[in-house]
């Protein structure tokens, strides 16, 4: 049986990986209070070119830099490094495929002595990434047996920067707990989700397009629809459609 | 695959012109366990098997895989096509009596193309369970250098006394101590074995499934240990004046 990773907070960070070898720090994530579940970097490729959430730069291509090298070192709040040198080809999403490892940390993380080490050759362009932390911070909502409904709205974007407030889509959802999120392949954006106690941060539409075991669904939440949107980032013009299950 | 892997194996079947059912060959490193999983190597991922012969270049569609249980006698066919190519991936959890177990070529058309080619199975043995609660993993580097057909690992002292539960190969353009890695493409000619504190538990497979991003399910291991210093790397390369450096990152709890 799928089960997907269910995400109940997620932080957004953009990095700037310049050329050289260099350590980056990650002492700026203010997280350290918090049970960390994963961190995964986000990539765009080729085919499917993204613009950064929060700056509105292009997210570089990973896998079209050349040879480039990106390790994650993480330090827990007992002072253990427990995850050392770990390959960033194990932990990027790539913005159409589901090359990488699902993994848990389960700790609650020293960011002032955690950092990125890079290896990135003179003559490539810096690289602008995105990092996202999978948090907790309260107990999940367990729904077994819940009957769930559906809708699904089609959606056209007619600029490369595009912000879609779910609260016009979807009206009738003002105050129901959403309890799922799928979208077709063509959803080259971000949802930024706005819950009563947490918040999914300029969340990639692509975690919720994997089908695999490694798919990627939220915790059923209640949600400001008026403050939460789907951010169109992409030269694409193609129609796609989004479907939020709820508790009807 | 999914559960928790404690061995595999790779077996080689070469076919011949006017054959089409080949008798599994009898290994007694299968004796009393548990297969959770069987994997088909296309030649497009594995072109050579670790002994060095064609893998069989046509469509896995060809072929069928009848595999008999050793307690119920019972025989189970599958599609070697579907072992290859479904996204849920076919469930297996029989204890298999192999010398009453085939492959069989179904479609013998152009023996010219296939004949002395070999199909290249992976027994994947273990137990059927919850593969992805490990509370607490640590995650650490592994750099293996490559620089004659077979070399042993030279783990770091870190990975004494550790737990393993996943070996992850990835293709990072430069290792953390600066040296070129390989990338994906010249991974196809290496096969890993690994080895436990008094016998072979992972024999030849390819090192593509240790490439653990690349599967739609990633596996973990059901060992106390790997002896690293005796588990080895076979490459079937013939120019070894240029070292390649592998990059692993070992999960362990």
């Amino acid at each position: 049986m799928i089960m997907p990773h269910e995400l109940q907070n997620i932080a957004c960070f953009e990095i700037t990986v310049p050329t050289g070898t260099n350590i980056i720090s990650l002492g700026h994530v203010n997280l350290n209070d918090r049970l960390i579940q994963s961190v995964y970097l986000f990539s765009s490729t080729e085919d499917v070119m993204l613009f950064s959430p929060v700056s509105g730069k292009q997210v570089s291509a990973l896998a079209e830099t050349g040879p480039c090298a990106i390790y994650l070192n993480l330090t827990d709040s007992d002072n253990e490094q427990f995850v050392r040198d770990y390959s960033s080809g194990n932990f990027t999403i790539y913005s159409e495929m589901d090359h990488f490892v699902s993994w848990r940390i389960n700790r609650k993380i020293d960011w002032k002595q955690s950092f990125l080490k890079t290896i990135i050759p003179d003559k490539a362009s810096t690289l602008n990434l995105l990092m996202y932390i999978a948090f907790e911070n309260v107990a999940s909502m367990v729904l077994s047996g819940n009957v769930v409904a559906e809708k699904t709205v089609n959606l056209t974007p007619d600029n490369d920067i595009q912000d879609f407030y779910l609260d016009t889509f979807f009206p009738e959802l003002t105050d129901k707990t959403i309890t799922g999120i799928n979208v077709s392949n063509q959803c080259n954006g971000y949802f930024d989700l706005h819950g009563q106690n947490n918040r999914l941060e300029n969340v990639p539409a692509h975690f919720f397009a994997i089908k695999s075991s490694k798919g990627f669904q939220i915790a059923p939440m209640k949600i400001d629809l008026k403050k939460t949107c789907y951010l169109h980032r992409s030269f694409s013009r193609e129609s796609f459609s989004i479907t939020l299950s709820y508790l009807p | 695959m999914t559960g928790l892997v404690s061995g595999a194996i790779g077996v080689e079947i070469t076919l011949q012109r006017g054959q089409t059912s080949y008798r599994l060959p009898a290994m007694s490193a299968f004796e009393g366990k548990q297969i959770i999983s069987v994997s088909y190597c296309n030649a497009n991922n594995v072109p050579r098997t670790s002994s060095g012969k064609t893998v069989f270049p046509l469509s896995s569609d060809r072929l069928e895989l009848c595999l008999s249980d050793i307690h119920s006698g019972m025989k189970r066919k599958y599609s070697v096509a579907d072992i290859e190519n479904r996204l849920d991936q076919l469930p297996f959890n029989q204890t298999i009596d192999f010398r009453n177990s085939e492959l069989v070529l179904i479609n013998p058309d152009n023996p010219d193309i296939w004949h002395d080619t070999t199909v290249y199975l992976i027994f994947w043995y273990g137990i059927n369970a919850d593969n992805s609660q490990f509370s607490k993993s640590i995650i650490l580097p592994l750099e293996v250098t490559i620089n004659s057909p077979k070399i042993f690992f030279q783990p770091p002292l870190s990975l004494q006394n550790t737990h393993p539960v996943q070996l992850m190969l990835t293709f990072p353009g430069f290792t953390p101590s600066g040296r070129k890695a390989i990338d994906r493409s010249s991974v196809s000619d290496k096969f890993i074995t690994l080895a436990g504190k008094d016998k072979m538990l992972f024999s030849q497979i390819p090192a593509y499934y240790f490439c653990q991003s690349h599967l739609k399910t990633p596996w973990f291991l059901d060992l106390p240990s790997i002896d690293f210093e005796k588990s080895s790397i076979i490459s079937l390369k013939d120019d070894f004046s240029e070292a390649e450096v592998l990059f692993f990152n070992l999960m362990c709890v």
